[in-house]
């Protein structure tokens, strides 16, 4: 098994931390795991674009040119796209991004992520006015959704890599991206919910 | 679930690294893409398991370090300084002298793009700087180029048991690619073994002093000095030479590359031997003494096409053109700016080269 993605986003969307757990989770799962980071000088708002290449087999080369999975946090980081290998899959952040056009080659999954996650803020306020940073958590349930994992097998693997990387100050994060996980995880597939998931498969 | 492996920066990893090789004193100001070298140490400073790190020192600038660097190893500490771009200019004249105090230091430079400031990106355009000595007045160093995050972590030790063996500053080069990239791995055992320094400057009570000097006046004496230098590097010439061969037994083409540019060169020989193309990879691990023995074996057991990937205006090529002495085709294929090559023009190139054409990437996948 090998696996290449590409995250991207802005600064302050935690583009880097997603990318970070992403590897991490498969790092936990005995997997050999390379994280580039790849960012602007600015610490907000600039571009933001990160790899992560895990294998079963050590890994030759770090760096993504044809991902098979491209996680799209905002609309200029739709310019990845045409980089996608052919048959790979496009997850985007429907909330900013909007909706995409079906593309032939390609499998578009829509997640209203940063939507998700503003709408955990009532069940934390101990987590601030503004929940939407959570975003990236939701997007990290969603990868796990996608890579055909069960709800809640997964959940030990979220607290895992939650807990090795919110420590200290950020520990207060715990509970609201551990719950923005499940929901992204929800939002593919929730056998248990009747309601239809939030997250949108494009056909081609 | 067991414990998962580290997971680690490359500049963390070499921290580490430093620290289980005995690292004993610290001398440094930060500089973008290395700044996470004096983080991790300043973190690990006072530690239990790291009790032989005596000495973290923030320098007031480049210039600062290096020569406090040079106090330290005088004395026989396990001594190290770490850097990017500008401020390895700034060390050069410490380089100097402390390869002529012969003076064993660990000296990391973490290769961003220039010159000037330039950028933050990855390049090793330092590799003439770094392998030709790149202060004033003659000498060489000893440099040594990790290709991954847990050769970053495993390098200190060999780089203090080649400086201590030797007595001479050891640098290691690395890349703000490998600086930033995290990978797993294991970290090398807390190993230090104890090194004699009957030379070291310890105070001199019940003994004769030991002198460490940069200065010969009388030109005599200069001669001697500067020849026994030379006979150091020769031998460290003839002896220091590493390389790692990739699928170079039967290679038509040898992409010799290092640093990040190895790891490329990596993925690329397995893409290309897929479809057909006989293409290895030769990565020196010492980039001085440069290992042109190996390089001479390829020669002489068939290889007549080199292919040299550096992310620079073509450095390494150099080296390359000395050891093959017109015995073989030799082609640069280079990147500047922070960029990296990418596989299909890697690819492109060696195919060019080829005996075997091998259709690489359809063209329209290559985003080049």
């Amino acid at each position: 098994m090998k696996r290449e993605t590409i995250v991207a986003g802005h600064g302050g969307q935690g583009v880097l931390e997603l990318a970070t757990w992403l590897a991490y989770s498969q790092l936990v799962r005995g997997r050999h795991v390379a994280y580039t980071p790849s960012y602007g000088p600015e610490t907000r708002g600039g571009k933001v674009r990160c790899y992560v290449v895990a294998s079963d087999d050590p890994i030759a080369s770090p760096i993504v040119e044809t991902p098979d999975l491209l996680i799209v946090m905002n609309t200029p980081s739709m310019d990845f796209v045409p980089s996608l290998r052919p048959g790979g899959t496009l997850l985007v952040n429907r909330s900013l991004v909007g909706d995409v056009p079906a593309h032939p080659e390609l499998h578009v999954v829509e997640v209203p992520a940063t939507q998700l996650a503003a709408d955990l803020g009532p069940s934390f306020p101990e987590a601030g006015p503004d929940t939407s940073i959570a975003a990236n958590a939701v997007m990290l349930g969603a990868v796990l959704a996608l890579e055909g994992g069960r709800w809640p097998d997964e959940a030990p693997i979220v607290d895992r890599v939650l807990r090795h990387y919110l420590t200290d100050r950020k520990a207060a994060l715990l509970p609201l991206d551990a719950a923005a996980a499940e929901t992204g995880f929800r939002s593919i597939r929730d056998p248990s919910s009747e309601r239809a998931p939030p997250a949108r498969t494009v056909a081609a | 679930m067991s414990d998962p492996p580290e997971f680690l920066k490359g500049n963390e990893a070499l921290a580490y690294g430093a620290l289980r090789a005995g690292l004993t004193a610290f001398y440094g100001y930060p500089i973008t893409p290395s700044s996470e070298i004096p983080e991790t140490l300043a973190a690990a400073f006072g530690r239990p398991s790291y009790p032989r790190f005596r000495v973290f020192l923030q320098a007031a600038s480049e210039l600062e370090a290096i020569n406090l660097a040079i106090g330290s190893a005088a004395t026989g500490a396990r001594t190290m300084t770490a850097t990017s771009g500008p401020g390895f200019s700034l060390k050069q004249e410490g380089i100097s002298y402390a390869a002529a105090m012969e003076l064993p230091l660990l000296i990391v430079n973490v290769n961003r793009a220039g010159p000037g400031l330039g950028n933050l990106g990855p390049e090793q355009s330092d590799y003439f700087q770094a392998t030709r000595g790149g202060g004033h007045g003659g000498y060489r160093t000893i440099v040594l180029a990790p290709d991954s995050v847990a050769e970053m972590a495993r390098m200190p030790s060999l780089a203090f048991a080649l400086a201590f063996r030797y007595r001479t500053p050891v640098i290691v080069l690395a890349d703000a690619f490998l600086g930033q990239l995290k990978e797993d791995l294991e970290l090398p055992e807390v190993a230090a073994e104890a090194v004699e320094t009957p030379w070291a400057v310890t105070g001199a009570l019940g003994r004769e002093r030991h002198v460490l000097a940069s200065i010969h006046l009388e030109l005599a004496d200069q001669n001697r000095h500067s020849r026994h230098l030379q006979e150091k590097f020769a031998t460290i010439g003839r002896l220091e030479q590493r390389a790692e061969d990739v699928a170079t037994d039967d290679a038509d083409v040898v992409i010799v590359a290092y640093g990040i540019c190895a790891r490329i060169a990596r993925a690329a020989v397995v893409a290309l031997r897929d479809r057909g193309c006989k293409v290895g990879l030769l990565r020196p691990i010492s980039l001085a003494p440069f290992p042109r023995d190996r390089i001479d074996d390829l020669v002489l057991s068939g290889v007549r096409r080199f292919l040299v990937l550096e992310l620079n205006h073509g450095q390494m090529v150099d080296d390359v053109q000395l050891a093959v002495a017109g015995r073989a085709e030799v082609r640069s294929v280079t990147e500047v700016g922070g960029l990296l090559p990418s596989m299909a023009a890697l690819g492109a190139a060696v195919e060019s080269m080829s005996d075997r054409p091998a259709s690489f990437v359809d063209a329209e996948e290559v985003d080049a």
